[in-house]
C-alpha cells in the first residue's frame, strides 16, 4: 500500500473521530493527551522496527501459530500424505454437482476439509499459480466450501459491516435501577 | 428487498434480483475474477448481515431517551447496510458469481441489562461506530484511493460515504451519552460507570481485533492490478487496522476522558481471563 494512501485514509478517519478538544469536562479523566500528528510519517505506523502495528502483528502471528493444526478432518488424517486428495474426494461426495445453492449444514469434518483445500490453494496462489484462484479442478466445490467456512479461509479481505458488539459478564444478578428508565 | 428461504436451520438470502439490477461495469481481469467474487461475496454477507446491529442499537437509543431524529437516523443505517449488501452482490454478479448466501448465525444483540440504558447504549455505540465503523472508514478509504476511476469506484464511494456517516454518528453521540451518565451520577451518587466502561473497552478492543484479523488474511497479496477489483493486500490492511486503532480510535476516545489507551493495552488480559 502506498504510504500516501495510508496516511490519507488515516487522516479521513481522524477527521471523523478527533473533532473536539473541548471534551475535558466529560468522562473518567481530565488528562487529555495531545493528538498525534497524522501527517508525520514517523508516528503514523509506517513499517519499521519500532512500529507498534508491526509488533502487534508479530505477537498475533505467534499466538495464531499454535492454532493452525487443530482441524478434525475425520478419515482424512492430518498425518496422511494424501490428506489433500482424501479431502477432495470427501468434499466432492458431500457437494454433488447438482447441489446448487441448496447447502446442507456442514459438519465439522467438512469444514476442516474445506480449510485443507483453502489453505492448499492459498499457498498455490501465493506461488503465482493463477489457476489457484479458481481452485483448479476443484472449482465445483469452491463456492460451497467458502460458504461453509464463512469465506474466511481463502485469500480475501472482507472486514466490512460491524459485527454484533461483545457482551460483558454481568456484574450482579439484579437489574440496574436505571435499566428500565427511559 | 431480498428473496429468502428458511430451512430447518439455515436461512438462504437470495439477492440476485436486486443485485443484477445494479451491476456495475467491472474491469476485465480474468485471472483475478474468482478472487474478486470471493472478496465481494464476503463483503455482501458482512454488510447485509450487519443490519441487525443498527436495528438493535436504534431500539436501545430509543430506550435511553434519545431524540426521535437520532433514533430514526440509526434505524436508517440498517437499511443502508442492506443496500450495501445488495451493491456488493451486484459486483459479485458482474464478476460472474451468484449473489446468494447462507445467513450467518449471529450472537444476540447485547442489551447490557445490568447497567443503565445510557451506559448500555454507550458501550454499543463505542463498539459499533467508534471502533468497527471507524476501521471500515480507514480500510475502505484506502481501497477507494487505490482504485482507478470507474463504475466500481463510484459504487465503493457510495458505500464509503455511508460508512463515514455511521462512524461520525457514534463519535458525536458519545459525549451526549457521557453527559447523561454524568448527570445521573451526580443525581444518584457515583455508581462506578467509569470503571465498568474501562473494563468494557478492553473487552470491545479484544473483540474488534479478533473480528478484523479473522477477515484480513495476512497471506492475501494480489498483484497490483487487483486494486481495480478492490482486492487488498491483507498484510497492509492489518497494519492500517492497527494504526487506525492507535492513532485514531484510542486518542478519539481519550479526548472524552475515556481510558482507551489502557484498555487497548489490557485487551489480551481479557482473553486470558475468559
Amino acid at each position: 500500500m502506498d504510504q500516501e494512501v495510508r496516511r490519507a485514509a488515516l487522516r479521513a478517519a481522524a477527521k471523523i473521530a478527533l473533532f473536539t478538544t473541548a471534551a475535558t469536562a466529560f468522562g473518567c479523566s481530565s488528562n487529555v493527551e495531545p493528538l498525534e500528528n497524522l501527517d508525520d510519517p514517523s508516528v503514523s505506523g509506517d513499517e519499521g522496527s519500532t512500529d507498534n502495528s508491526s509488533d502487534e502483528m508479530r505477537k498475533r502471528k505467534k499466538r495464531d501459530a499454535g492454532k493452525a493444526d487443530a482441524s478434525p478432518t475425520g478419515n482424512c488424517s492430518d498425518t496422511s500424505a494424501n490428506q489433500f486428495e482424501c479431502c477432495k474426494a470427501q468434499l466432492k461426495a458431500t457437494f454433488p454437482p447438482d447441489s446448487g445453492t441448496q447447502l446442507p449444514k456442514p459438519s465439522d469434518e467438512t469444514k476442516a476439509c474445506c480449510h485443507v483445500l483453502a489453505s492448499h490453494y492459498d499457498q498455490a496462489a501465493r506461488a503465482n499459480n493463477t489457476n489457484a484462484w479458481t481452485w483448479g479442478d476443484d472449482s465445483r466445490v469452491k463456492w460451497q466450501c467458502c460458504s461453509a467456512i464463512g469465506w474466511q479461509g481463502s485469500a480475501t479481505c472482507t472486514p466490512w459491516g460491524p459485527p454484533v458488539p461483545p457482551s460483558m459478564p454481568k456484574r450482579r444478578d439484579v437489574a440496574h435501577p436505571l435499566a428500565e428508565v427511559a | 428487498m431480498d428473496g429468502s428461504s428458511m430451512s430447518a436451520e439455515r436461512v438462504l438470502r437470495d439477492l440476485r434480483k436486486d443485485s443484477r439490477a445494479l451491476m456495475p461495469e467491472v474491469p476485465a481481469v480474468p485471472h483475478l475474477e474468482q478472487a474478486g467474487i470471493a472478496t465481494w461475496t464476503g463483503r455482501m454477507i458482512n454488510e447485509y448481515s450487519s443490519a441487525i446491529v443498527f436495528e438493535g442499537l436504534a431500539r436501545q437509543l430509543e430506550g435511553a431517551g434519545m431524540d426521535d431524529e437520532t433514533v430514526r437516523a440509526c434505524a436508517e443505517f440498517a437499511n443502508e447496510e442492506r443496500r450495501h449488501g445488495v451493491l456488493c452482490g451486484a459486483v459479485v454478479e458482474a464478476l460472474g458469481g451468484t449473489a446468494v448466501f447462507v445467513a450467518p448465525v449471529q450472537d444476540e444483540f447485547p442489551e447490557h441489562g445490568d447497567v443503565s440504558r445510557a451506559e448500555a447504549a454507550l458501550r454499543n455505540v463505542i463498539s459499533i461506530s467508534c471502533m468497527s465503523e471507524t476501521i471500515a472508514v480507514s480500510l475502505i478509504g484506502a481501497e477507494r484511493l487505490e482504485m482507478p476511476e470507474g463504475a466500481l469506484r463510484e459504487l465503493l464511494t457510495s458505500i464509503y460515504a455511508d460508512e463515514v456517516g455511521h462512524a461520525r454518528f457514534g463519535w458525536r453521540l458519545v459525549p451526549r451519552l457521557i453527559e447523561l451518565l454524568e448527570r445521573d451520577a451526580q443525581a444518584l451518587g457515583s455508581d462506578g460507570w467509569c470503571e465498568r466502561l474501562a473494563e468494557y473497552l478492553a473487552i470491545a478492543f479484544d473483540a474488534l481485533e479478533t473480528h478484523e484479523l479473522a477477515h484480513l488474511n495476512p497471506h492475501a497479496a494480489p498483484p497490483a492490478e487487483g486494486a481495480c477489483l478492490g482486492l487488498c493486500n491483507g498484510s497492509d490492511a492489518r497494519s492500517l487496522f492497527y494504526s487506525t486503532v492507535t492513532d485514531v480510535i484510542v486518542p478519539g476516545l481519550e479526548q472524552f476522558g475515556l481510558p482507551a489507551a489502557d484498555a487497548w493495552a489490557r485487551r489480551s488480559e481479557v482473553k486470558q481471563a475468559a
